[in-house]
């Protein structure tokens, strides 16, 4: 089915071929060698390529990490015993606190110049870092050049490592979904027809990341990366990765527009196949929703690396949905097996145990705890138009009183609607408005009181707290929803009782269902 | 006769003497590190039972599914959501209820299904 929804957005709606696109690249790991590869294949596609950072910067960086690996080489030499993953610690601080480094002094003494060197690299390349902003905002920049010129991104690569969901790159920048989310989000029609998509990092294609990674180019016809592990940027191979696909995915598409109908999933595959990028690296190819799989069929995770993926989309999950304090994302109206909701409840499920990843030896009740408590609140956000329903129909006098009480305090501020189609996000917003115009209320009535006042006004600000009083009291039915956690995460077990449930502040399980709940009567 | 009715009183001999017990939950902090005193009796923590609308750990709802003859041609089109969501509801709902939302299972793998979910 979506194959044929891709051939019918490619025949009727897409652009014709490639004139006026630009490929983009964000090379987060200030790759020369690979900015060379994706530049050739875009310009041999008919694009135009461009290069966030701005690829004079590239070879700073490149240098800087060049450099960098000499030293760890030479520390290696000088110390053999060492464990790598302690040399690279070392090369961290090294590169932090250059010549004031003094864990070892006599190597540093030996290795002087090459620290004095490599610290100065370090400063050139923050510094450079810091007057071009985050990289964020030099996509945001670039973005907005493109949409300027009324041009459209049609193909990108990503030069970064990966947790499966958010990037980073050798220096301190990071990339995170919820930011690349956000950029395009602001400059749709730039972003509306990319066709190609390399993820140049490990773990962005495994079966867990690949349909996140499609929620952002669902109309791509490639989207070419890695399962477990991607080969290191400065292998042959790694670049031959870049060339192939992009070339592969120039004609694949041209001979789909040359012949009017979509090619047959065996024809592609074996054509990627044939490419030796693919059979000698763990790759993973999307192309039209046909999925072709490298060596070791992408790779198995295991259990650590499961942890790293799940903990990655977790941080991205609670970020949109769940930061109460900046809350950025409605559950779906319509849940489905598109929702990203829906798969990060069924990487909650699928995550091997805590207690055989070593990563989390010393946290393993605490892992399992926060898995539980994410479950529970996850469930309840996929229902939140029922469970906000069932909440209004359960309180539905005291949330009468409420809103009358809010009034009757005399704050601007309101709460919508609890009618099955108020948004979290606006519920939130609406709280936190109520909650602070109360509290701000509050202080002005307290700051009054030290004033000298009659009698009167004495009593008239004392009626206008109680009010306040009465209102803030109020409000506190609302937590519940407000928190969205489950009877589990709050420690909730004894038998099923809704008002000991809700007095807890959980949300009763069964809140999920359509359940038409009676009224209280009080 | 008398070393049972010793076995039997030791509980009482080992608290005899004590002012206070305190109950440490073992998955927080291992009752042997305690500090106590003569005057203090540390023993583990009871585990309480779970709520009975606690979702399932995948491991226990796969053991109930497995029980349930015929069961596996349906449920293994669902996702680990919706696998949860049919073993809630097997075990809350009425089987009428149960009925309604998955009118494609038969009735009599559902009824199993529910005294299955019901045991656990």
């Amino acid at each position: 089915m979506k194959l044929w929804l891709l051939a019918f957005y490619f025949f009727t709606l897409a652009t014709p071929a490639f004139a006026g696109e630009i490929a983009l690249m964000v090379n987060m790991n200030y790759s020369v060698a690979e900015w060379k590869r994706f530049r050739a294949s875009a310009i041999a596609c008919g694009r135009t390529p461009v290069s966030v950072p701005h690829e004079s910067l590239l070879p700073y960086g490149e240098a800087l990490f060049n450099q960098r690996d000499a030293l760890d080489r030479q520390i290696q030499a000088l110390r053999p015993r060492l464990k790598k993953n302690e040399r690279e610690g070392m090369v961290a601080d090294i590169m932090r606190e250059g010549l004031k480094w003094d864990r070892d002094p006599e190597l540093r003494d030996q290795l002087a110049g090459e620290i004095q060197s490599l610290r100065a690299r370090v400063q050139e390349l923050d510094r450079l870092e810091r007057e071009q902003g985050t990289i964020m905002d030099q996509l945001r920049a670039k973005s907005a050049e493109i949409k300027q010129a009324g041009h459209t991104v049609g193909a990108m690569a990503f030069s970064a490592h990966s947790d499966g969901w958010n990037l980073t790159g050798e220096s301190a920048n990071r990339l995170s979904s919820s930011e690349l989310r956000a950029v395009m989000s602001e400059f749709p029609r730039a972003y509306r027809d990319v066709r190609h998509v390399l993820m140049l990092g490990c773990y962005n294609m495994t079966d867990n990341n690949r349909p996140h990674w499609r929620s952002f180019f669902p109309y791509a016809t490639l989207m070419a990366g890695f399962g477990k592990k991607a080969p290191s940027r400065s292998r042959p191979v790694a670049l031959d990765f870049i060339s192939e696909n992009l070339g592969l995915a120039c004609e694949l598409d041209e001979e789909m527009l040359t012949k009017g109908r979509p090619l047959k999933s065996e024809y592609v595959q074996n054509r990627f196949l044939q490419l030796l990028s693919n059979r000698n690296t763990e790759s993973i190819v999307d192309y039209c929703y046909e999925v072709t799989r490298g060596q070791n069929n992408g790779g198995q995770l295991d259990c650590d690396e499961e942890w790293t993926t799940f903990l990655a989309q977790a941080e991205t999950i609670q970020s949109e949905y769940m930061d109460l304090s900046d809350l950025k994302k409605n559950p779906p109206l319509v849940d489905g097996p598109e929702s990203e909701l829906r798969r990060f409840y069924n990487t909650l499920q699928t995550t091997c145990p805590a207690e055989n990843a070593p990563q989390m030896a010393n946290e393993v009740q605490n892992a399992e705890t926060f898995r539980r408590s994410l479950r529970e609140s996850t469930i309840r956000l996929i229902f939140w138009w029922k469970v906000q329903k069932n909440f209004k129909t359960f309180y539905g006098k005291e949330l009468g009183w409420l809103n009358q009480s809010i009034q009757n305090a005399g704050i601007e501020a309101s709460l919508p609607e609890l009618d099955g189609k108020t948004g979290r996000v606006e519920f939130i917003r609406a709280f936190n408005a109520v909650r602070d115009g109360l509290a701000e209320q509050r202080h002005k009535l307290n700051l009054s009181r030290a004033r000298r006042l009659s009698s009167a006004d004495l009593q008239a600000v004392n009626d206008a707290l109680a009010r306040i009083d009465d209102a803030e009291s109020r409000l506190q039915i609302l937590l519940p929803l407000y928190n969205l956690q489950g009877e589990q995460t709050l420690g909730i077990n004894m038998t099923n009782n809704t008002e000991s449930t809700l007095a807890r502040g959980a949300i009763p399980f069964n809140w999920i269902e359509g359940t038409v709940l009676r009224r209280r009567d009080r | 006769m008398k070393y049972l009715l010793f076995i039997l009183c030791f509980p009482l001999l080992a608290s005899a003497g004590k002012d206070f017990t305190v109950a440490v939950d073992p998955n927080s902090y291992p009752p042997k590190k305690f500090r106590k005193n003569k005057h203090t009796l540390v023993q583990p923590m009871a585990k309480e039972p779970a709520h009975p609308d606690a979702l399932p750990d995948a491991a226990k709802r796969e053991r109930v599914f497995s029980r349930v003859p015929g069961l596996a041609k349906f449920s293994e089109k669902l996702d680990q959501l919706d696998r949860d969501l049919l073993y809630m509801r097997a075990r809350n709902n009425e089987s009428a209820e149960l009925k309604e939302k998955y009118p494609e299972i038969p009735q009599e793998t559902l009824d199993q299904l529910q005294r299955e979910a019901k045991k656990e």
